[in-house]
């Protein structure tokens, strides 16, 4: 069973969410926090060891949710950040995915598909909107990515990018490159992954660790 | 018997003699030395030699001298002629006399009076000095001005005069202190006064005299008194010697080899070579004051003035004495016999200055043309001078015959004239009246043709003997009966006359006449005649053309007739060629060959100036001289060249007559005319001294102001001053109507013009830099050297260069300026036009993100509530559709949302968005979809409205295919061409009724009303087998052209500058 955190500073709506996790017989919920901080002091006392998926909100009270983000990903590499949130303009979607979330979801997302997005998240990713695509092929354009070549993409996680970016779904891309939908799955499993890598490593710089 | 000069000759042997009479003879016995000299004067009349006769030219006040006493003449470097006179000093150009006037400031007494010697500097200015100072002549300001008011030791008669001038330093003489030297650059005097050796005046002496001359540049020559010795004063040495020679010269003058000592009787003549004196004694029988002044002119001949006797010339090669005087007859005659000074120029022109006469002028250069009679007035008893006819009896005697004035003879040498105006025949006394010809037969008597019939002179009997005519042509008086005369090779002499021709021949010693009255041919009017060297005779007739005759035992036959109605002149058989006859006539020279008969005519066209032609006469070298009625021509056959001389050039008039020309046996060609004749000789042209003239510019003026004229500078005018006048002054006096001036405009003229009259004027001229040269020519021809005058006329300041270049650079600067301004305006409103865009976008978003941020997250949280966990199941289901409302509501605002944002404005962001949302929407339902979209669009930029539109209808499209068409599979595609973009929806559903979907559904006409809203078309077409659905919309076009896309992109750049647009 997948283990999920909840950090939603809407009490009516963590309420919902801790309701909708807890009852969905898929997850367990393993806290549900209203602040950032909270979060932190959590993990930081070492409770969150089981944490598979943290869903969390961006607009918080203090620390915003995508600095809880990017502070705990380098902290906790295994656990899937999954971003909830009701804005989905680029730049906050763009910067949770840099700053190592997995997935990004709306909270007018159905109840159903909010359970499927955490379910792709905890097998690897979730699936990225053709804008956000987009938005990442332009990252890896930059050319600070190819400082690092282990942050360079593949061809195929490239098409597959290229794909997204134009509004394939995954069956399509499936169909059009010939494989299967899990592999397509893997490949946006590993951008994310080199797009976390490379924000790991501008963090590390900025930290003076590297 | 009028002569104009009386001669005299002077023997060797007198001159001891006279001496002696001179100093033994006391004054009173002057008388008889007179008688003495009278006596010699006959003996001397037998001698024969040829004289120039004087013809004066007199400039008095009437031509402008300020004064007609002139005691001064001088001639310039530059060539004018200066004459100082009782009242005024006058320059004279040869047309025009300019006085000048000493300055009298208020309480002053200066007269103008000049005296002494006029001397000139270095400078060219000119000096003379006066009881009131040193006076001088500025050559730079054109003015007479006082230049020392007081000389050093200057009080009462104690009186300085000019006495000469080496350039630097002036000579000034005082009979009672002494010589002065005055520096005119240190303007320093250095006074010598006469030494004590010198101060033994006589005290019978009372007379002072002024006579004083300058020597070879250097000595002072001088007498205190009247009969005191030479003194000397050397101006090199600077000291005074005492000549004592015995003597008492009035003056001494220098000549070439010979010195000249005027005494009150006469002149010394001594020759330094042979040292031989020779005594002229010129003193009249009455008491005169005798000669004064000297001058040798270059052919030896010594020119004397005399204070009241007038003008003697004394010729030293022959001896002879000649002297001239006033004549109230004669207009040319010299203007008074009271003469002051003598001066020759350098042309050879005799300057005499009289007293109460004014200056006249005598050219002493020998005549190209000798004419007869030199002045009207010389001959009294000849009235009209119209002369007929020549006949040269010897070297010196000419017979002339006259239209009114009978046969005259003249004695060349003498000036003697002997005139016959009526002949005694078998004692009736006949008028001569019009005489055709006169001519000499072979037993030496001389034929007159004249009014009344043919009459021979018999020069030993001197007597006139008319020639009988047989039959008798009947006389008339006033329209000439004999015409012309040609002896004949065989002794015979032919006449020709009104009634024809006559033919005279001696027979029994008597000479008889016979006409050929009955022959028609040839009883014309003849007007001449002659026989070529063939035998031939030719005659032509008053307009009747040329008749060859030829001889033939004692009648004529008509060989020929030529030139029919023209009216010959003359005619005149070629002396070298004996084929040629040269006809003159009143339309040009006949040249006729009398072997082929061809002809040819020469006149204006050819070059000649006057083509009535009265007489040819031919030189040596066969060239030809015309007189006509423009004065003579000489043409050069050789060269073809035609030279006119005219009355200029001292011919009698301009006008000639027919038959009035002859080529003596001397060589001496005669032409006559209607005011007297001229004759010379061809082929020994008179040895003329020609000397090159002087040439001066005068009263430059600019723009009508008289400027001063320096040569050497340059003259800068304003362009406003750009009218320019000047005069020239050929400054040559022996004929000044003859001078011809020239010139030339450097920088403006092509070629030398030659001055009419002798201004010339320039209008306007444009800047530049000129040169204005000019030249003269005298009477023989001669060119001056050229003059020439530097002048620059200064372009105005909006011509010149510089002004052009700052012309350019401000109207650069301006349309710089300018087009920054317009620019900027521009620039200004494209910025207020974005700024004004941005803001709307800033608005819009911001309005989104409002109702995103707002209502969303609000409609979120209802969605979410609603979800009705937790809540019984029928509850549950009513919880589910509000948030199934709330989030559909949520999905179409983030749409809008979505075709809001400016971010996503191209083709290919909307494809990509529909594609998604495509997939999202068809995912759950089990259709299966194909979605065909091109995966490289071009870049179309859409705007919101177009985005909306494309969207929505192409989801509503989808949207029905799922509500109604109950399809197993949709096909989704776009196309997108250079002009449409083309959506296609196609289905494999039941289809629909149109007219029933029309009624009950407005999808369709929102679908429609949608497309029509971006410009774009819906078509529908439905099939049980499915529905086609197409809308398109055209591509939009860019409306930016060059222009603007230029203005755009300076704008973006502005605005860039400006940090206002971040883009």
């Amino acid at each position: 069973m997948t283990t999920v955190a909840v950090l939603e500073d809407d009490e009516a709506i963590r309420n919902y969410l801790a309701a909708l996790i807890a009852g969905s017989g898929e997850f367990n919920l393993a806290g549900a926090f209203g602040s950032a901080e909270e979060a932190e002091i959590f993990f930081g006392n070492g409770l969150g060891g089981n944490v598979d998926i943290v869903l969390t909100d961006i607009e918080l009270q203090e620390k915003s949710g995508i600095d809880f983000i990017a502070d705990m990903k380098p902290l906790m590499p295994h656990i899937q950040f999954m971003v909830l949130s009701s804005f989905d303009d680029s730049e906050r979607v763009f910067g949770a995915l840099k700053a190592g979330a997995s997935g990004y979801v709306l909270k007018n997302t159905p109840a159903a598909r909010l359970i499927e997005a955490l379910n792709d998240v905890s097998r690897g990713g979730s699936p990225m909107s053709s804008l956000i695509a987009r938005k990442v092929v332009g990252a890896f354009q930059e050319k600070n990515f190819n400082e690092d070549p282990i942050g360079e993409l593949s061809f195929r996680e490239r098409e597959v990018l290229q794909s997204l970016a134009k509004g394939y779904s995954y069956k399509e891309i499936a169909s059009t490159l010939y494989v299967s939908v899990e592999t397509v799955r893997t490949h946006i499993r590993n951008i994310y992954e080199k797009l976390h890598v490379h924000n790991r490593g501008a963090a590390l710089r900025k930290a003076g660790l590297r | 018997m009028p002569l104009p000069g009386r001669y005299f000759t002077v023997d060797n042997e007198y001159l001891a003699y006279l001496f002696v009479l001179r100093f033994i003879v006391p004054r009173f016995s002057l008388s008889a030395l007179c008688l003495l000299l009278f006596l010699l004067f006959h003996v001397g009349a037998g001698a024969q030699t040829h004289v120039p006769i004087p013809r004066f030219q007199t400039i008095g006040t009437n031509e402008g001298l300020s004064q007609s006493s002139v005691y001064s003449i001088l001639q310039d470097r530059k060539g004018f002629m200066w004459f100082g006179t009782g009242d005024g000093l006058n320059r004279y150009d040869g047309t025009q006399v300019r006085n000048y006037f000493l300055p009298r400031p208020a309480g002053t007494l200066p007269s103008s009076f000049v005296r002494g010697e006029l001397c000139e500097d270095d400078s060219g200015n000119i000096w003379f000095a006066t009881e009131y100072g040193l006076h001088c002549w500025d050559a730079r300001m054109d003015r007479l001005e006082t230049r020392v008011a007081q000389l050093p030791g200057q009080k009462g008669v104690n009186n300085y005069l000019t006495a000469g001038c080496d350039g630097r330093r002036l000579w000034l003489f005082s009979n009672w202190a002494g010589v002065m030297l005055y520096d005119l650059r240190t303007k320093q005097f250095r006074q010598f006064p006469f030494p004590d050796s010198l101060h033994n005046w006589p005290e019978h002496e009372v007379h002072p005299s002024l006579d004083f001359g300058v020597e070879a540049n250097r000595l002072i020559r001088f007498k205190r008194y009247t009969d005191g010795p030479f003194c000397v004063f050397d101006t090199k040495t600077e000291t005074y010697s005492s000549d004592e020679k015995p003597g008492t010269a009035v003056r001494i003058f220098r000549g070439k080899g010979r010195s000249y000592s005027l005494f009150h009787e006469g002149v010394s003549v001594f020759d330094s070579a042979t040292h031989i004196s020779k005594w002229i004694s010129i003193s009249q029988l009455k008491g005169t004051i005798g000669p004064n002044f000297l001058r040798e002119d270059r052919w030896g001949r010594a020119w004397i003035s005399s204070f009241d006797g007038g003008l003697y010339c004394y010729d030293n090669a022959s001896g002879q004495l000649f002297d001239y005087r006033h004549s109230s007859i004669k207009l040319s005659s010299l203007p008074s016999d009271l003469l002051r000074t003598l001066y020759i120029d350098r042309a050879d022109n005799l300057w005499i200055g009289t007293d109460g006469g004014g200056v006249a002028r005598l050219d002493l250069k020998p005549p190209r043309f000798h004419v007869f009679p030199v002045n009207d007035a010389d001959y009294p008893r000849l009235r009209d001078k119209f002369i007929k006819c020549f006949y040269e009896a010897s070297d010196n005697i000419l017979w002339f015959g006259t239209y009114n004035d009978g046969v005259c003879v003249l004695d060349l040498h003498s000036g003697h004239l002997t005139s016959y105006q009526q002949y005694q025949s078998n004692g009736v006394t006949h008028p001569f009246l019009i005489v055709g010809a006169i001519d000499t037969s072979s037993d030496g008597n001389i034929w007159i043709a004249h009014t009344l019939g043919f009459t021979i002179f018999n020069p030993a009997t001197h007597r006139f003997t008319d020639v009988p005519i047989h039959p008798t042509l009947p006389a008339t008086e006033w329209s000439g009966l004999g015409t012309t005369l040609l002896p004949l090779k065989d002794g015979r002499m032919l006449g020709g006359s009104i009634y024809g021709l006559v033919i005279f021949e001696k027979i029994k010693g008597q000479w008889e006449g016979r006409s050929f009255a009955k022959n028609r041919e040839l009883s014309s009017r003849i007007s001449s005649l002659c026989q070529t060297p063939d035998g031939d005779i030719w005659f032509s007739a008053s307009n009747s053309g040329l008749t060859r005759l030829q001889m033939e035992a004692d009648s004529f036959i008509v060989a020929g007739h030529y030139f029919d109605g023209l009216n010959l002149r003359g005619l005149h058989p070629d002396d070298y060629n004996p084929n040629i006859l040269w006809a003159p006539s009143s339309n040009g020279l006949g040249e006729l060959n009398i072997k082929t008969g061809k002809f040819r005519f020469r006149g204006v066209a050819d070059g000649m100036s006057n083509a009535y032609i009265y007489g040819v006469l031919q030189d040596k070298k066969g060239n030809l001289w015309l007189s006509t009625n423009g004065g003579l021509i000489y043409y050069d056959r050789q060269a073809e060249q035609y030279t006119t001389f005219t009355h200029a050039d001292g011919l009698q008039s301009n006008e000639f007559n027919s038959g009035a020309c002859l080529k003596g046996p001397s060589g001496r060609m005669y032409f006559g005319g209607v005011h007297g004749f001229n004759w010379f000789n061809p082929d020994k042209p008179a040895n003329a001294v020609a000397s090159s003239p002087k040439v001066a510019l005068l009263n430059l003026s600019v723009n009508g102001q008289i400027i001063p004229v320096s040569s050497g500078t340059t003259l800068s005018l304003p362009y406003t001053q750009n009218n320019i006048a000047f005069d020239i002054a050929v400054l040559d006096y022996t004929r000044p109507k003859a001078n011809e001036a020239a010139y030339f405009l450097e920088g403006w003229d092509h070629n030398w013009i030659i001055a009419k009259g002798r201004d010339g004027r320039y209008s306007n001229l444009p800047p530049g830099n000129y040169q204005l040269h000019i030249k003269g020519r005298n009477a023989a021809g001669i060119w001056s050297n050229v003059q020439t005058i530097h002048f620059k006329i200064l372009a105005p300041f909006w011509a010149t260069p510089l002004f052009y270049v700052l012309l350019i650079c401000l109207a650069a600067i301006l349309l710089f300026f300018g087009i920054r301004f317009l620019l900027r305006r521009k620039l200004n409103e494209q910025r207020k036009l974005i700024e004004r865009q941005q803001m709307l976008l800033a608005e819009r978003a911001r309005i989104s993100k409002d109702m995103h941020d707002e209502i969303g997250s609000g409609l979120t949280r209802i969605a979410m509530m609603s979800e009705g966990l937790g809540l019984p199941p029928e509850r549950a289901k009513e919880a589910r559709r509000i948030s199934g409302a709330a989030r559909s509501l949520s999905q179409n605002m983030s749409e809008i949302i979505w075709a809001l944002n400016p971010s996503h404005d191209t083709l290919e962001e909307l494809l990509s968005y529909l594609r998604e949302q495509l997939n999202l929407f068809l995912e759950p339902f089990d259709i299966r979809h194909v979605i065909r979209f091109p995966d490289n669009p071009p870049e179309i930029p859409l705007s919101n409205v177009e985005r909306r539109n494309l969207y929505l209808t192409a989801k509503e499209a989808v949207g029905n295919v799922l509500k109604h068409a109950k399809a197993s599979s949709v096909e989704i595609s776009v196309a997108v061409t250079e002009k449409v973009i083309r959506f296609q929806v196609c289905d494999n559903g039941q289809g629909f009724c149109k007219e029933q979907v029309r009624r009950s559904s407005n999808g369709l006409r929102n679908m429609q009303r949608r497309m029509s809203e971006i410009g774009g078309s819906f078509s529908c077409e439905s099939s049980p087998n499915g529905t086609f659905l197409q809308f398109e919309m055209p591509v939009p076009h860019p409306k930016t052209n060059r222009a603007g896309r230029l203005t755009t992109f300076f704008t973006l750049r502005w605005l860039k500058r400006q940090n206002t647009f971040d883009s």
